[in-house]
């Protein structure tokens, strides 16, 4: 028996048979191929190449403070335990070992990343919502330590009519180490999410996460999310329509200076009629830093008056900064209104100048310029502290560099 | 103020200004007039330090100060201003941080305090006030969407806000009203005081009746083809540039 299977073995006894599925699926799988299409650009190899160990949930000292949220219901995921203080009526927390579906079936499931989740999750929690908590739900995933892989995984799920906000803030320390994340939202007819999501690794972690969303009926999501900082972050997104009259909504903003590399994965699936999507990408990217983006939208034969939209846009503040992007549209019904645009370029020149002639330095000038590409995707923050956060912590990353 | 002298510049090999001489005292107003693609804009843009042209030859003091040397940021927080011929849109930046930003930015350099935001709003509020510009618009973006008139009245909020000393007008006129006209030429004669000076860009002599120059310069293939007094912009408008330029040709 590896450790791997000790550490099942060790688990609850009633997850037992679906870890074990899923860790002889990942085995006989593997890791991804570098020729498959959606790997295309992921610099799988180096990844491959290192090895961590699996934590065991453990006691752990408490986290960090929030300086962007007044009293939000904070939940820390801590090297593998779930913390979470008294709720409010209408939201309700399972720890991951109390819940035994939508683990998902290890038989269908294509993701060796998930697969690996569901085998060896370290960490997670499975939420409930009912009506409008008045507070943001606040989790916490905060990673210590070297060479060791985490792998968070999340439920939620609103009820008919909810209404919440959450949001997702992954804070890790430098060293070498792996997130595998996985989160599943499925939002009931009517109801409606804000969620916000903010990478913040340490300079040498890997973050791969697999979220996917299944929205009912009139529901409402809307994700804005922020890579920040990271050596390596793949975010594979799906959203699927499945009631008429759903529209999802997703912003977000990578950043990549360095070596980084960031990636964003986005698959939209209009199932059912009448439904509207709107995707908005932008990335800036310094040194040799590299984002990709690839934006999905397939539009089924059930999927009449689909409204979708996507545009991405990438800002390379360096001759060795790279940003691809792949529209990619499958429609298979007529009636639809389908727009996309993507443009990559530099600071604007005339901009510089202008601001130049009126006294600004052109360190300050570029930031001016930086801070305001990436206030398009900010500024859609309803958490006006939140938003203040990323402004600043924009201008600091950007702040040195010339 | 400024002097410059024998200045040659080029754009992509292609030369423009082609040793062009021309001495501005404190307290003066100098008209440059010129037909189109003579070089009038490479003028402005070369004195407010734009790097796509080339300078080949020649000197600028500024101040006593060599001006080519210079930072474009330097040159305007040393009091150069320049109102754009076709000021840029910047979408994003709202129009009281780029104010804020660069009136400090102006006021650290001259060695003044930075204003707090009390006293900005006031002065925003009350600059703006003077050339017709409701506060509420200086919360949008720089320049987007705005009309060519708009786009000139504020240029001329920013010379007010930045108190040059000396001051390049590229084609502020193009494009006004009457209305904005007179908007435009009482923010600039407002500004003037024995110590600043002011070189006018124009292609047309309307806008002399309402900023009166002290001297006109007839700009011909990048070079001063003529100069004269105020007079020298009837007599152009009479019988055109090519008056002048045959006239260049001929001495
Ligand atoms: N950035 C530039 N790139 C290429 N050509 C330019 C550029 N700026 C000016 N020119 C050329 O230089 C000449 C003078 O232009 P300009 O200074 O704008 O003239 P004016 O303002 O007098 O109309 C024109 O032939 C114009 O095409
Ligand atoms: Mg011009």
């Amino acid at each position: 028996m590896t450790e791997l299977e000790a550490l099942i073995e060790a688990g609850p006894d009633h997850l037992k048979q679906v870890r074990q599925e899923a860790l002889a699926k990942f085995r006989a799988m593997g890791w991804p191929d570098a020729h498959e299409e959606s790997y295309r650009f992921t610099r799988l190899r180096p990844f491959i190449a290192e090895h961590f160990e699996t934590d065991a949930p453990e006691e752990n000292e408490g986290g960090s403070s929030v300086s962007f949220l007044d009293e939000p219901i904070t939940v820390r995921f801590e090297n593998g335990r779930v913390i979470y203080p008294e709720l409010p009526a209408g939201v309700r927390i399972q720890n991951w070992t109390d819940q035994n579906e939508r683990v998902g079936h290890p038989i269908e499931e294509k993701s060796p990343f998930r697969l690996l989740n569901t085998a060896l999750r370290s960490s997670g929690a499975c939420l409930q919502i009912e009506g409008e908590p008045q507070l943001p739900i606040y989790l916490q995933f905060s990673a210590q330590g070297s060479s060791r892989a985490t792998h968070p995984r999340v439920m939620l799920r609103l009820a008919e009519g909810a209404h919440a906000q959450l949001i997702e803030h992954f804070v890790s320390t430098p060293g070498k180490a792996f997130t595998n994340a996985v989160i599943d939202i499925e939002l009931g007819a009517n109801s409606s999410l804000q969620h916000i999501l903010i990478v913040q690794d340490g300079a040498e972690r890997y973050h791969f996460r697999d979220a996917r969303i299944h929205q009912d009926t009139a529901s409402h999501y809307s994700g804005t999310y922020f890579h920040l900082a990271g050596h390596q972050a793949r975010h594979y997104l799906e959203v699927n329509l499945e009631g008429a009259h759903a529209e999802t909504e997703l912003n977000a903003l990578l950043l990549a200076k360095g070596q980084e590399q960031a990636e964003n994965q986005f698959t939209v699936r209009h199932i059912a009629p009448s439904c509207k999507s709107r995707q908005q990408v932008q990335s800036i990217v310094d040194e040799s830093g590299h984002t990709v983006f690839t934006g999905k939208v397939i539009v089924g034969e059930d999927a009449p008056k689909t409204d979708a939209g996507q545009s991405n846009r990438n800002l390379l503040l360096s001759s060795t900064a790279r940003a691809d992007a792949m529209p990619q549209l499958e429609i298979y019904t007529d009636d639809v209104a389908c727009r996309h645009g993507s443009t990559t370029g530099n600071l604007d020149p005339e901009a510089l100048f202008y601001l130049m002639a009126r006294g600004l330095s052109r360190q300050e000038a570029r930031l001016m310029l930086i801070a305001a590409f990436a206030h398009e995707i900010a500024g859609r923050v309803r958490l006006p502290q939140l938003r203040n956060w990323v402004d600043d912590y924009i201008t600091n990353r950007f702040g040195g560099s010339v | 103020m400024i002097e410059i002298k024998n200045l040659r510049a080029s754009v992509q090999g292609e030369a423009i200004l082609k040793g062009l001489n021309l001495n501005i005292q404190a307290g003066e107003v100098h008209c440059i007039m010129g037909p189109n693609g003579s070089g009038k804009s490479t003028l402005a843009q070369v004195l407010a330090g734009r790097d796509t042209y080339e300078i080949t030859a020649g000197s600028v003091s500024f101040k006593g100060q060599d001006l080519l040397e210079m930072a474009p940021h330097e040159r305007a927080c040393e009091g150069l201003f320049l109102a754009f011929q076709y000021p840029h849109e910047i979408p994003g930046v709202s129009g009281l941080q780029f104010l804020r930003a660069s009136v400090n930015a102006v006021r650290k350099h001259r060695g003044q305090e930075e204003l707090d935001a009390f006293d900005m709003m006031q002065q925003l509020k009350k600059a703006a006030a003077e050339v017709n510009i409701p506060f509420d618009e200086l919360k949008r973006s720089v320049n987007e969407g705005f009309s060519g008139g708009e786009k000139k009245r504020n240029e001329m909020l920013q010379m007010a806000l930045l108190e040059p000393c000396f001051v390049v007008l590229d084609e502020v006129d193009s494009g006004l009203d009457i209305d904005a006209l007179k908007v435009v030429s009482d923010a600039v004669n407002r500004m003037r005081t024995p110590d600043r000076a002011f070189l006018l860009i124009t292609h047309y002599q309307r806008l002399l009746n309402y900023i009166v120059p002290d001297k006109v310069h007839v700009l011909v293939d990048g070079r001063i083809a003529k100069s004269g007094g105020k007079e020298l912009a009837l007599e152009l408008e009479d019988k055109g540039y090519a008056w002048v330029a045959s006239h260049a040709a001929a001495e």
